[in-house]
């Protein structure tokens, strides 16, 4: 087993819809997956940009419609910061919208992915982007 | 939308050159209408006034030069007569000097005789030569036939309508004739004045003269108008109305104000003398009112003619700028409303799809770990949960697909249509091959400008139709065709398949309507919808050919090239 291997993966997860949530959660059971689940856009920032502010994390799962902050202020928030600029940023949405793909991509979005309406799809999507972000591709080292 | 505002403006640069000094044509014509006709009728009137003063002058000093001459002369001679008693010398002074061309006369009796033209018409001698021989005739005249002379001046006073009074006045000795207005040589003469006394008594002279200016004065209308002339010779002696301006006045030389020339009666009638309060004479020419009038009527129509034109082009501008307030509002609110639908739409979508994800995914997860404790029926009622989730996460797909053709921007680009149709059938290989079916494509496909999603949505649409509901026919088949036509192509996707009934051909285009619900084959009933309203947003038609048992042609005519999309904002 190498470094990157045993590595232990902190990935932020903002989502408001508690089953989603649950699924994305379920998803990345089994994998020394350090998850943080923030439930609208307020305590999300809270945690990135608040006095207590937690670690810097590899990963984050961003839903796009969210309550109080949209998925798009935290996203161009934390691309238009120097810590979490390197942090890829997976825009999560059930919707398809060109023009709210494009705003993403726009802000710095590393992904936009559709949330399939198909269980088994979903729960593959989401193994897809934690194999492809955590494991296919070397992300820069976060201090502790 | 930011496009707009150099166009508005350029609009606006536009109307305030030219248009404002069109606008000030009518005005700038109607002026100069105006003064050319003062001008014209100004002059006109100065040059014909100071013509006839001039004539006029001229004759009256002729009149007065004359008259004064023969009544000093009869004056001096009455004097001499009175004095010596020497008629016969008396005769001969005053037959000579006054045989001028106004007629005075004297007869034998030694009466004095004032008669005009009519008189020497009448007798049938001229006065105006050889005054020697004319008084000498004259003189024989009367002497000859001073009753016939009565007889005479009654029949001239009978010609001219003079009332028989006059006539017993006439003959009285100190007689004075009038009339009311008669023509003469289309002259009208409205009196006849005529004198008859005895030349030795000097006051019955200056009485008959009194007399005659009293009777004028009385008989002619004062303040009469039209005016009226009294003619005397070939000089037309004017006679007026007015007593100001009779020819017998207080004191000799008698003046005459204004008199026509008779022998330009063209302008004796042309000039229509009108009263103002005063009497005094105010000359309108006709032709110079003709001209004036034209003008005005000249100016008054260029005038007419130029407001026409520039309320016209000021209406069209108005309505043009109202039609782009209008237009230009009606964009924006457009605009809104798009993007309000849109982002209704959207959080639909994205509301309902939500709690499908949750159902679809809780079905998922209690199917699995039940697994191995469920029995057949159970798993049976998972399969349907997930089925009608599919179909309603379908459902929700088709109806954002159906409000977003047209509405949204759709680019038209060059395709060929033999490639749409190419990549679409192979994406439905496996079912074909499946299903068994053989697919056909022939014709010609041209490359067409349209847009390519949407094209590919209706081939595909067409093609996945004909796939569902082939049936079960011996050998199932689909044929592609298409046929270009005078700028548009026809595009049919002919099956052999289940085929639809008559009475659907038109409802099956409408939404959520389905011909083979009743099969248990999947659909929304929206697929057909969605592909109209493409189609027909590209300006095309559809329709279907089809009998059941025979299959169904699908027809899709659409234009070659597309019209340009306008451009749309897309909801943000």
């Amino acid at each position: 087993m190498s470094a990157e291997e045993a590595r232990h993966w902190r990935v932020v997860m903002v989502e408001d819809n508690q089953d989603h949530a649950l699924f994305i959660r379920r998803a990345l059971s089994g994998y020394t997956i350090d998850l943080a689940h923030f439930s609208d856009g307020d305590q999300a920032y809270r945690h990135f940009f608040g006095p207590q502010a937690g670690p810097c994390p590899d990963l984050i799962l961003l839903d796009v419609n969210l309550p109080k902050r949209t998925g798009f202020e935290l996203l161009e928030r934390l691309k238009g910061h120097e810590q979490f600029r390197t942090v890829p940023i997976i825009m999560l949405s059930t919707t398809t919208q060109p023009s709210e793909i494009e705003r993403a991509y726009r802000l710095g979005a590393n992904a936009f992915v559709n949330k399939p309406v198909d269980f088994q799809a979903f729960t593959t999507r989401i193994q897809q982007i934690r194999s492809f972000w955590l494991d296919a591709t070397l992300l820069p080292q976060r201090a502790a | 939308m930011e496009s707009k505002s150099p166009r508005e403006g350029d609009l606006k640069a536009k109307r305030s050159g030219a248009p404002r000094l069109l606008a000030r044509l009518p005005v700038i014509i109607v002026v100069v209408g105006v003064l050319f006709a003062i001008a014209l009728w100004d002059t006109s009137k100065r040059q014909k006034e100071a013509w006839i003063e001039g004539r006029a002058q001229e004759r009256a000093d002729e009149f007065a030069r004359r008259m004064t001459m023969a009544l000093e002369t009869a004056g001096r001679t009455f004097e001499q007569a009175v004095l010596w008693g020497s008629r016969s010398r008396l005769e001969d002074d005053l037959a000579f000097q006054a045989l001028g061309r106004e007629i005075l006369a004297l007869d034998p009796a030694y009466l004095a005789v004032l008669l005009y033209r009519v008189g020497e018409e009448e007798t049938g001698i001229s006065v105006s030569s050889e005054h020697q021989a004319q008084a000498a005739a004259f003189a024989d005249f009367f002497a000859r036939s001073f009753g016939a002379m009565r007889l005479r001046a009654r029949r001239i006073a009978r010609r001219l309508a003079v009332p028989s009074e006059s006539e017993s006045a006439f003959s009285a000795g100190r007689g004075i004739s009038t009339t009311k207005a008669v023509t003469i040589g289309g002259v009208p003469v409205v009196g006849l004045a005529g004198v008859r006394f005895d030349a030795s008594g000097r006051p019955a002279v200056f009485g008959a003269l009194l007399n005659v200016r009293q009777v004028l004065a009385r008989e002619l209308p004062r303040d009469a108008d039209p005016f009226y002339f009294v003619v005397s010779g070939e000089e037309a002696m004017l006679y007026s109305n007015l007593p100001e301006r009779l020819p017998w006045d207080e004191r000799p030389p008698w003046r005459v104000e204004r008199f026509i020339p008779f022998e330009d009666r063209r302008w004796s009638l042309e000039v229509w003398p009108s009263l103002s309060a005063r009497g005094s004479l105010t000359y309108l020419d006709f032709a110079g009112l003709l001209i004036l009038a034209s003008w005005l009527l000249f100016s008054l129509s260029a005038a007419l003619l130029a407001w026409s034109i520039v309320s016209r082009s000021k209406v069209l501008e108005r309505e043009v700028e109202k039609r782009t307030a209008e237009l230009s509002a009606k964009n924006k609110e457009l605009e809104a409303k798009n993007a309000e639908i849109e982002n209704f739409i959207y959080s639909i979508s994205h509301d309902l799809k939500s709690p499908i994800v949750s159902i679809q995914g809780f079905a998922s997860i209690l199917e699995d770990e039940l697994k191995g404790k469920l029995d057949e029926n159970t798993l049976q009622y998972f399969g349907r949960i997930r089925a009608n989730t599919d179909h309603m996460h379908n459902l929700i797909r088709d109806l954002l697909e159906f409000s977003r053709v047209g509405r949204l921007e759709d680019r038209p680009e060059v395709v060929h249509l033999s490639d749409l149709v190419k990549v679409v059938v192979e994406e439905h290989r496996s079912l074909l091959l499946q299903k068994r079916i053989s697919v056909g494509v022939d014709g010609e496909f041209p490359a067409v400008k349209l847009p390519a999603k949407r094209v590919r949505q209706v081939i595909d649409n067409l093609i996945s139709n004909a796939i569902k509901y082939i049936g079960s026919p011996e050998q199932p088949q689909i044929r592609v065709t298409a046929t270009p036509q005078d700028g548009q192509v026809e595009l049919c996707v002919q099956d052999n398949g289940l085929g639809i009934p008559k009475e659907f051909h038109e409802k099956v285009f409408m939404i959520f309507q389905r011909v083979h619900a009743d099969l248990g084959i999947e659909g929304t009933g929206m697929g057909l919808s969605i592909v109209k309203k493409i189609v027909e947003n590209l300006g095309g038609r559809i329709w279907v050919e089809s009998e059941p048992g025979k299959g169904s042609t699908f027809h899709v005519l659409l234009p070659a090239e597309g019209a340009p999309v306008p451009e749309l904002k897309q909801a943000a």
